[in-house]
């Protein structure tokens, strides 16, 4: 199955860019690196929605993981460009009240 | 393979796992699904194989899981998925997660079913001899087209208004 993620920096956030499906096989995958990162320092991270066309209830875990890990007054996580059908899912999880979701970078940044 | 015949039946495995997501895609492709009830039914095989694998058979993959699709007119699907695991009724046997938790309080994991009954528009969960079968209608995405319920789906399933 084709999934990979791409990470970039972009005004002192780390922005991780996953690309494919979030499933029980790629969500782990993408925990991974991701936490690989969290736990060597990244303190602001951001994810990036606009190559994702699917989730399920283990790329949502993924995600409240890091919610959570990265609540805190010197921290920040948040995601952006999710398609319709994906913050739909995320708000019927409940997640729209405790992750941040932006519809763009600038909006994510606050810059928007 | 038959054009009809969109059905699979796996070892109780997860490393079977990407072979349901291709019977999705096959189906959603044959029957050109919108892309919101093509998300849904991916969501609703994972969330039930993989809760027949880690719950059901407690990852023995000696046990077996079957997924059926079929047309149900107006562009809804029917989803069929059976596994020979202890009873277990997804609808009603697992625990709820809180969904007006804080992030702190929010606990991690027990949503997947829950989503196939937030996002499904009907669905109908039966014992039968030696087996767990459920059935879920989606479809077609109601943002595009009237809500349209195909005859089965009103004589057999139980909607969740009427729950």
């Amino acid at each position: 199955m084709s999934f990979s993620v791409e990470e970039r920096e972009e005004a002192g956030r780390t922005v991780f860019a996953p690309n494919g499906r979030l499933d029980t096989v790629t969500a782990k995958e993408f925990e991974t690196s991701l936490f690989d990162r969290i736990d060597s320092g990244a303190k602001d991270v951001l994810i990036d929605f606009n190559q994702i066309d699917y989730i399920s209830s283990y790329g949502l875990r993924v995600m409240l993981k890091a919610a959570k890990q990265l609540s805190g007054d010197d921290k920040s996580f948040g995601i952006f460009g999710l398609s319709d059908t994906i913050k739909n899912v995320f708000v019927v999880s409940g997640f729209g009240k405790i992750i941040a979701i932006s519809d763009t970078l600038d909006e994510a940044l606050g810059v928007g | 393979m038959l054009r009809r015949d969109h059905s699979l039946t796996l070892s109780s495995d997860l490393s079977e796992f990407e072979k349901l997501v291709d019977l999705v895609d096959r189906f959603a492709d044959a029957y050109d699904l919108d892309p919101v009830t093509r998300h849904h039914v991916h969501l609703a095989v994972e969330e039930l194989s993989t809760n027949a694998i880690r719950h059901g058979y407690r990852n023995n993959p000696n046990g077996w899981i079957r997924a059926a699709l079929r047309p149900a007119g107006d562009g809804r699907v029917l989803l069929s998925f059976s596994d020979g695991a202890p009873s277990f009724n997804p609808f009603e046997d697992a625990p709820q997660p809180d969904v007006d938790a804080t992030l702190e309080d929010r606990e991690i994991g027990g949503l997947g079913l829950f989503l196939i009954r937030e996002l499904a528009d009907e669905w109908r969960y039966d014992r039968l001899p030696g087996q767990n079968r459920v059935i879920v209608g989606f479809g077609p995405d109601k943002t595009r087209s009237p809500r349209k319920r195909g005859l089965f789906a009103r004589l057999f399933l139980r909607s969740p208004a009427s729950s």
